[in-house]
């Protein structure tokens, strides 16, 4: 199974760099998770991190720096036992998702929008991101849909399609307000997916925010 | 081209500071990103000028490249006979199979003092020597999971050190994908990075990063070392939001095509 549709560059370069908000993270992690490709060109952003740090201009470390540190390892390294995933063992989301949500999809605690769809919040520490798993029932447009700026949508099962193309599991699609699109589910099954959108601007001034709706912004 | 281009890339650094100017800055409110990126700028223009002539270090003191520090260097942490640091990749898988101290001590005096750096750089100076001793502890402890052909230490080092800063500067969650995950789709032939040598992929990215445009290395510089957003950055530099994303796709782009040009890559 091939992924058509990838994280881009700036966000891998952002997520590598950890300067890229938590919910904009959670989804290319959640991305990586399913796409090896994407995972080789987060190394090399990984690797100009470690080349940065090996040219950056090293601070004096105080004295007796060395001796402190020395105290504290322990010569045996702590038992790590990572928890291999026993065979026929599956998940809809992959574990950085899993992480969020407390579970797997029947974890989800969804809850209605419109006629017939879902979504899940989904909390996370920035300030900048507002994130959401989204039910869209099969053969169904999303029902409720108004962005601004960029919104990341990763399909984690089902699949839908609009203009840009057809998205299916691990695919990612990258919109920004300037593309206006209806992505609808296929007929076959409904479509899970994690959406994560810039949060709306907030206006100091309450005269601005009373006039957002008619400035469009 | 070396030294022409290092001078360029740091004279364009101090313009810049100039431009952006330490003392106008005080004017804008605190908050303000703008404010904040001209304050480290200025930080950084007193740092590049205490140094005496920033013209005599050598190249990549500057930006880019390896550095003989010779400060710390002791008898033990010369290789018998060569004079040159022992290779730190080498050096880390031998630690993570022997967990020897004495080795560890090599591996700390390479990188205590540009993990402090960098964690000051990204944060605040008074937690940097703490989060630099968490960040070797954490090496020493995981040591023995470091796999070389995964790429060079440099790299594995810079992820825990980001990780540890994320988590006490911003108190946000890195969230990272998990190879043992079920849902984790593993690759179906070893990528090109993984089937170049972890040091020679290193010296490739260390050239690219060399020869990128200096408004590249800017962003670069920008989001890798001083936490700032892309929108931060766009406000400091006064650029449209889609020129930070397209210079930071292109330098990627071009980082990738140095691996890739010398590893059969996709």
């Amino acid at each position: 199974m091939s992924i058509n549709h990838h994280i881009a560059d700036d966000l891998l370069l952002s997520y590598a760099a950890g300067s890229l908000a938590e919910g904009w993270s959670l989804a290319v992690a959640t991305h990586l998770s399913l796409c090896a490709d994407c995972r080789a060109r987060l190394a090399a952003a990984e690797a100009a991190g470690g080349q940065m740090l090996e040219t950056i201009d090293g601070g004096a470390v105080e004295a007796g720096s060395w001796t402190a540190l020395r105290g504290r390892l322990a010569p045996a390294p702590p038992a790590t036992t990572p928890a291999k995933a026993s065979a026929g063992e599956v998940a809809v989301l992959p574990k950085p998702l899993r992480d969020y949500v407390g579970g797997d999809v029947e974890a989800i605690r969804w809850s209605a929008i419109g006629t017939a769809g879902a979504q899940f919040r989904i909390k996370t520490a920035d300030r900048e991101t507002q994130v959401r798993l989204l039910r869209i029932p099969a053969g169904k447009p999303v029902p409720e849909h108004t962005h601004r700026g960029r919104e990341l949508t990763v399909v984690l099962s089902g699949a839908f399609s609009d203009g840009v193309g057809r998205f299916a599991r691990g695919g990612v699609e990258d919109a920004d307000d300037s593309i206006e699109h209806i992505p609808t589910a296929t007929p076959e099954a409904d479509c899970i997916c994690l959406a994560v959108t810039d949060a709306p601007l907030r206006f100091r001034s309450l005269l601005v925010r009373a006039l957002q709706p008619f400035l469009g912004i | 081209m070396r030294k022409g281009k290092i001078l360029e890339l740091a004279s364009i650094q101090i313009r810049n500071a100039r431009q952006n100017g330490c003392s106008t800055t005080r004017k804008s409110p605190a908050g303000d990103p703008a404010h904040r990126l001209a304050r480290k700028a200025c930080m950084n223009l007193e740092i590049s000028t205490a140094a005496p002539a920033w013209q005599k270090r050598s190249p990549p003191a500057a930006a880019l490249g390896r550095r003989p520090d010779l400060r710390h260097k002791t008898k033990a942490a010369m290789e018998p006979g060569s004079g040159a640091e022992p290779d730190m990749s080498q050096l880390l898988a031998e630690i993570g199979r022997t967990r020897d101290l004495d080795r560890f001590e090599l591996l700390f005096r390479h990188f205590a003092p540009r993990l402090k750096t960098y964690m000051a750089r990204t944060g605040s100076a008074a937690g940097a020597e703490e989060l630099m001793q968490e960040t070797l502890t954490t090496v020493w402890n995981k040591a023995t999971l470091y796999d070389p052909a995964k790429g060079a230490a440099s790299t594995w080092i810079f992820s825990i050190a980001r990780n540890l800063r994320i988590d006490a500067y911003r108190r946000e969650k890195h969230p990272q994908f998990d190879e043992n995950d079920p849902a984790f789709q593993p690759a179906e032939e070893p990528t090109a990075v993984q089937r170049i040598e972890a040091e020679q992929s290193a010296r490739l990215v260390r050239s690219a990063l060399a020869r990128l445009p200096a408004e590249q290395a800017e962003v670069m510089r920008l989001a890798f070392f001083e936490d700032n957003s892309q929108t931060d950055i766009a406000d400091a530099l006064k650029l449209p939001l889609g020129t930070v994303k397209s210079r930071m796709r292109l330098a990627l782009g071009k980082l990738r095509t140095a691996l890739g040009d010398a590893g059969d890559i996709r």
